[in-house]
C-alpha cells in the first residue's frame, strides 16, 4: 500500500513539473469588465419571485388543461348525441326516492346526466306505445258504460282491477 | 482549460461564467458552499460549450497548449507537452479530479464536495487515474 502511495506521489510530483498558466492581466480586465457590465444590465433574480412564478405557471397550465378537457368532452358528447336515434323519453318524475340510487348525488357531467336519464326512463318503441294505446282505446269503446256493471260478481264495494278480455297490455320493447 | 483543451475557448467560457455568476449573485450569496456553486456553474458552461463545439462544422477540437513548464530548462517544454498528451487521453471526469488535486491543491473531501461525489469514489477514481498515468508516462518518467 505504501509503495503504491509512493508511486502516486511520485507521479504527482512529476505532473507538477508543469502547471496551467495563470490568467493574464488582459483576461482579468476583460472578464471583470464583462461582469461589471452584466451587474448593471442584468436583472437580479430575486429568490422569492421564483416560487411565485412557478405557482403562476402551474395555475395557468391547470386552467388550460381543465378548460381544454371540458371543451373536448362537450364536443365529443355533442357529436355522440347527434348520431343517436331519436327516442321518446318520459320526463323525469319527481317522485319520492325509493331507490337508493336516486338519493345519491347528482351526476356531474353532461354525458353522465344523459346516461342516468336514459337509465331512469324506460326507452320504448314509440310506435309500440301508440299502438298499445290505440288498442286500449278500442277495447274500452266496446266495453259497457261502466266497469262496475260488467263486473258485478265482485264483492260489493270493491272495484275490479281486471282488464277486459282481448286487451294486450304488455309493453312492446 | 484542461477539459476544453483550448486556452482561447477557456477564456470565452470564463467570461460567460462570470456573467452568469453576476446574474445569480443573490443565490450565490445565500449558497452554503459558494465555491461549489461557482464550480457547478463553470462545469455546466463547459459542458454546454463542448456540446455546441461538437455541433459546429469545422470544429477545432485539437488540444492547444494549456500546460506550461515550471522549469526553464531545455526539456521542460517537451515534458509539459507529454504530460498534456497523457492527461488528454483521460476521460473528462478523471481528468478533472487530477487537475483539482494536483494543480488546484484540493483535498479529496473538497473535490467530493465540488463534484458531488462520495469521498470513496473520488479517492478510488484518483488511484485508478494515477495507475493509468503511470502506464502512460512510463517512457517519460525519469
Amino acid at each position: 500500500m505504501s509503495t503504491m502511495d509512493e508511486q502516486h506521489s511520485k507521479i504527482e510530483q512529476f505532473l507538477k513539473r508543469a502547471r496551467p498558466p495563470e490568467p493574464s492581466a488582459q483576461l482579468r480586465e476583460q472578464v471583470i469588465g464583462a461582469a461589471k457590465k452584466a451587474w448593471k444590465e442584468a436583472p437580479v433574480e430575486i429568490p422569492w419571485q421564483i416560487p411565485l412564478r412557478r405557482l403562476a405557471m402551474s395555475a395557468a397550465a391547470a386552467i388550460v388543461i381543465v378548460s381544454s378537457t371540458n371543451h373536448f368532452s362537450s364536443w365529443s358528447v355533442n357529436r355522440w348525441r347527434a348520431d343517436r336515434p331519436a327516442v321518446a323519453r318520459a320526463p323525469l318524475a319527481k317522485a319520492p326516492a325509493t331507490d337508493s340510487d336516486e338519493t345519491w348525488e347528482e351526476p356531474y357531467g353532461p354525458f353522465m346526466q344523459h346516461l342516468v336519464a336514459v337509465r331512469r326512463s324506460p326507452a320504448r318503441d314509440p310506435q309500440a306505445v301508440i299502438d298499445s294505446l290505440a288498442r286500449l282505446r278500442e277495447a274500452f269503446q266496446d266495453v259497457p258504460q261502466s266497469v262496475d256493471e260488467v263486473d258485478e260478481s265482485d264483492s260489493p264495494g270493491v272495484k275490479s282491477g281486471r282488464m277486459p278480455a282481448g286487451v294486450d297490455c304488455r309493453w312492446h320493447a | 482549460m484542461g477539459t476544453l483543451g483550448s486556452r482561447h475557448d477557456a477564456e470565452d467560457v470564463l467570461q460567460v461564467v462570470f456573467v452568469r455568476i453576476v446574474g445569480k449573485r443573490r443565490l450565490l450569496a445565500k449558497a452554503d458552499r459558494p465555491d461549489a456553486y461557482v464550480f457547478r456553474i463553470a462545469r455546466n458552461e463547459v459542458v454546454e460549450f463542448l456540446r455546441r463545439r461538437r455541433r459546429r462544422p469545422g470544429d477545432s477540437s485539437q488540444m492547444d497548449s494549456w500546460l506550461a513548464a515550471v522549469d526553464t530548462d531545455k526539456g521542460a517544454m517537451e515534458l509539459a507537452e507529454e504530460l498534456q498528451t497523457a492527461l488528454a487521453r483521460l476521460p473528462q471526469e478523471q481528468r478533472e479530479i487530477v487537475v483539482l488535486k494536483v494543480y488546484r491543491d484540493k483535498t479529496f473531501r473538497e473535490i467530493a464536495g465540488l463534484l458531488r461525489l462520495s469521498l470513496n469514489t473520488v479517492a478510488s477514481r484518483y488511484r485508478y487515474v494515477m495507475d493509468k498515468l503511470r502506464d502512460l508516462l512510463k517512457d517519460t518518467e525519469p
